[in-house]
């Protein structure tokens, strides 16, 4: 079982981000090759726990995360506590790094957390660069980077992806204070979820779904809930 | 692991470079067994991220990331062994300098899941160049190999619908680099001109078995693997020369070029 889980973390660090449909399409012929019993549901989660002690020390995490836009869980492999700078690909240009930086800071400053598809391309400063990457190449990184979970998109618009919900939380918790709040119930980082139709501050929907059982006020301004929790 | 006293100074004294080099490189790996610090995490962390690409990591690129090269070579062996333990990566120095290194998984991918889609062209392109190259010897003069994909409708100078449009560089530079292909130049004889031969990379014999060759070619010419005995034979024998006790069949019935089976001489 050993050796499944190095090898289920290599793919994991390779992938990046898995939905579970690539998990099983991993796991399957992965557990199939070592004559073990696949684990799945709970056994999955227990087994990635497992896997996730084990590079803690690392500063590393294999974690599951439910994404507020898909609706999907993703399992993402991340470093933890990194900035966008630490973000250091070989084979990726200074330019490159900087363009990655500079996509995170766009979504950042939205205060809705998303941007259209064109401006990703458009008003880039690229700070002491002789050769800004073509459009084709920055085309080709943003694939490349929803692919790894760095970003999400969804109704033609680019999105915070899971590996940057987990692997940035700290950074984009304390480089966008006006824009990227904590859940006032949970303190974890919300971005898109919901928000109160009064002070128009955003919360988890699960979190004020649980809070609305047995009071009926907005947590952060006191007034009363009114905004529709479905979707 | 608590670190020791002696260690924790010298960590603090990480900038103090003229009390290092007093140190010989037997005395600091000799030291206290490394514990876990943050040049460890930074240096685990620098090789994982590098070997993505599969091009060998240059030893004092990996140096560069920690303190000092002293700071380095201390914890090389525990890297080492984390690399091994939690993720099944052997970190193998390549031969000659300057001092690199290549990561290489203690077992080959289960399925082409586990890689990125890129990821899954180039190796179902590097299996088709490495099953001819076996097949025919374990060394294929370049123009045959561009000639043998040219027949499996692969162009190498054009827009491939699956592979894309950089084949000629995925094998001249992408494959050489990661070390999965080695090409050299040589003569058959004084009077010819130069050539350029592809013959399998230190990677691919580390990564590949050529059983599992086998069962590709099998499977690309749907021809049962003990179709392939000969040649299987063969490219064990070249490795292993010394292995080749009596001289068989196989010899005369297989084309080979420059590939020389002095039995006689063992």
């Amino acid at each position: 079982m050993e050796m499944v889980k190095r090898g289920f973390l290599r793919a994991c660090i390779n992938r990046s981000s898995l939905d579970h449909d690539l998990i099983d399409n991993i796991l399957t012929p992965l557990c199939a090759h070592h004559e073990v019993t696949k684990p799945v549901n709970d056994e999955l989660k227990e087994f990635v726990a497992e896997i996730n002690d084990s590079i803690t020390k690392l500063s590393q995490s294999l974690t599951f995360v439910k994404h507020p836009i898909s609706g999907k869980e993703y399992l993402v492999f991340a470093i933890t506590d990194a900035t966008p700078d630490t973000h250091n690909y070989p084979g990726m240009t200074a330019a490159e790094c900087q363009y990655f930086a500079m996509i995170l800071d766009k979504l950042g400053n939205q205060e809705d957390g998303h941007i259209a598809w064109n401006e990703a391309y458009s008003e880039l400063n690229f700070k002491a660069v002789a050769r800004p990457p073509s459009k084709l190449r920055m085309q080709a990184l943003i694939q490349q980077w929803t692919e790894m979970g760095y970003l999400l998109e969804a109704n033609d618009r680019l999105y915070f992806g899971p590996r940057s919900l987990v692997e940035f939380e700290f950074y984009l918790r304390f480089n966008f204070p006006e824009t990227i709040k904590p859940c006032h119930l949970c303190k974890q980082l919300v971005l898109w979820d919901i928000k109160c139709s009064d002070c128009g501050r955003k919360i988890h929907r699960e979190c004020i779904r649980k809070y609305l059982r047995t009071r009926s006020n907005c947590p952060t301004c006191g007034k009363k809930w009114t905004t529709r929790l479905s979707q | 692991m608590a670190s020791t006293s002696r260690n924790a100074s010298r960590r603090g004294n990480a900038r103090n470079t003229q009390s290092q080099s007093q140190h010989t490189q037997s005395q600091i790996l000799e030291s206290t067994p490394m514990a876990i610090d943050n040049q460890v995490r930074t240096l685990i962390n620098f090789i994982l991220c590098h070997s993505a690409n599969k091009v060998p990591i240059k030893f004092t690129d990996l140096t560069a990331s920690v303190d000092n090269r002293n700071e380095a070579i201390k914890r090389l062996p525990l890297v080492s062994q984390l690399l091994e333990e939690t993720y099944g990566i052997k970190l193998i120095q390549l031969d000659g300098a300057p001092k690199r290194y290549i990561c290489v998984a203690e077992a080959p991918v289960a399925s082409t899941a586990e890689l990125t889609s890129s990821q899954q062209k180039h190796q179902a392109l590097l299996y088709i160049i490495l099953t001819y190259i076996f097949l025919r010897g374990s060394k294929i003069e370049d123009e045959k190999l561009y000639a043998m994909l040219t027949m499996m409708e692969i162009d190498v100078h054009e827009e491939h619908g699956y592979f894309g449009d950089d084949i000629f560089d995925m094998i001249n530079d992408t494959f050489v680099n990661q070390q999965y292909l080695r090409r050299e130049r040589s003569q058959l004889s004084p009077y010819d001109d130069p050539k350029t031969f592809f013959s399998w990379g230190p990677r691919a014999k580390c990564e590949i078995t050529y059983p599992e060759i086998v069962k590709f070619a099998s499977k690309l010419f749907n021809q049962d693997v003990s179709f392939f005995q000969q040649q299987l034979m063969m490219a064990e024998g070249v490795d292993n020369p010394e292995m080749m006790e009596t001289p068989n069949e196989s010899i005369d019935n297989t084309e080979s070029y420059d590939v020389t089976m002095d039995t006689d001489s063992q």
